[in-house]
């Protein structure tokens, strides 16, 4: 917490009554005292019993909800990412991808039945460099989707819905698209398929 | 424990989304049929790939291959049509945008499985002569 040099303006909330002091959780005992919340309070600040007026260091962070104070993606103070959060939303990110991956078969099957020409047109277009990046892609929410709507209905039994076989299953899920993508692109390439 | 639902309401099962479970049901029945399905496409594709027009034509006139590309496509676009319903269920809250994107996303589902059924059946009957 940022602490105000004696020079410095006060900042708009840097008064105890206000806006701020409301959301700030100091028991009334530690108030009376001097003391705060502020992790840099010493104990002998809570000596005196004369009240200490904001300009004595006390100066107050803004109030921000809890779920606000990240620090970002990687390593926030108060709430963080879990990969069960991750591994629900990827759920439904690779199906909304694997909707247009259904789009992309249906294209396959109707250039199918328009003859050799236009099956031929599908074939380069779905192995052009581009195509194969989709193609890499949809591998990788297929086999995600596939292993985690898994999950999902081994939770639907009531097995494995705690925090430790969630993060467990997480992995594994995680774990399993990666190595079937490369297998499966792996076989491919050997079967002349690429 | 003790349940707190009239007699009446749990002779309806329909709870508070007023239709029942037969959605939350019928997405669990058509993941568990994609399972082994999409693993059987998986290893069709493969093999595709590496084909030419001619190999495609006479692999989906197995009836074998013909019957599990068609139920594939069947629940899959069931599936896909169940699952992004859910999706514009629970992130659009007006109801003309939310009720034009639950037409479109079934009608976009409804014709290209269609489409795509027709097609394999047309290729899988006529051994892909016009």
């Amino acid at each position: 917490m940022a602490r105000p040099t004696p020079g410095q303006a006060p900042s708009p909330w840097s008064h105890t009554e206000g806006i701020g002091s409301a959301f700030v959780d100091t028991p009334p005992a530690a108030l009376k005292s001097g003391a705060t919340s502020s992790p840099g309070s010493s104990g002998q600040e809570q000596m005196t019993d004369a009240p200490q007026t904001p300009s004595k260091g006390t100066r107050r962070e803004p109030p921000i909800s809890p779920h606000l104070l990240t620090g970002g993606l990687i390593s926030p103070p108060l709430w963080r990412w879990h990969i069960t959060m991750w591994t629900s939303i990827l759920h439904r990110v690779t199906g909304c991808a694997l909707y247009v991956g259904a789009l992309i078969v249906a294209a396959w099957a109707i250039a199918l039945s328009q003859g050799p020409d236009r099956y031929a047109q599908f074939k380069g277009l779905l192995g052009s460099a581009p195509g194969k990046v989709v193609m890499f892609g949809l591998t990788v929410c297929l086999f995600y989707h596939l292993a985690n709507g898994v999950r999902h209905l081994v939770w639907d039994t009531g097995h494995g819905l705690d925090v430790k076989s969630a993060n467990a299953s997480a992995v594994l899920v995680l774990a399993f698209a990666a190595a079937a993508t490369l297998a499966v692109w792996g076989i491919a390439g050997m079967t002349g398929a690429l | 424990m003790v349940s707190y639902r009239t007699p009446l309401g749990r002779a309806r099962g329909l709870g508070s989304a007023k239709h029942g479970a037969g959605h939350w049901i019928s997405e669990r029945v058509s993941s568990i049929a994609l399972v082994p399905l999409i693993l059987w496409a998986i290893y069709g594709v493969i093999r595709l790939a590496a084909g030419d027009y001619g190999f495609a034509v006479h692999w989906i006139q197995d009836p074998l291959n013909a019957t599990l590309t068609v139920l594939t496509l069947a629940i899959t676009f069931w599936h896909m049509h169940a699952g992004l319903r859910v999706v514009v269920e629970d992130y659009i809250h007006k109801a003309l945008t939310k009720s034009g994107l639950l037409i479109v996303n079934l009608f976009v589902c409804g014709l290209s499985g269609a489409l795509a059924i027709f097609s394999v059946l047309k290729v899988a009957l006529s051994g892909g002569a016009f």
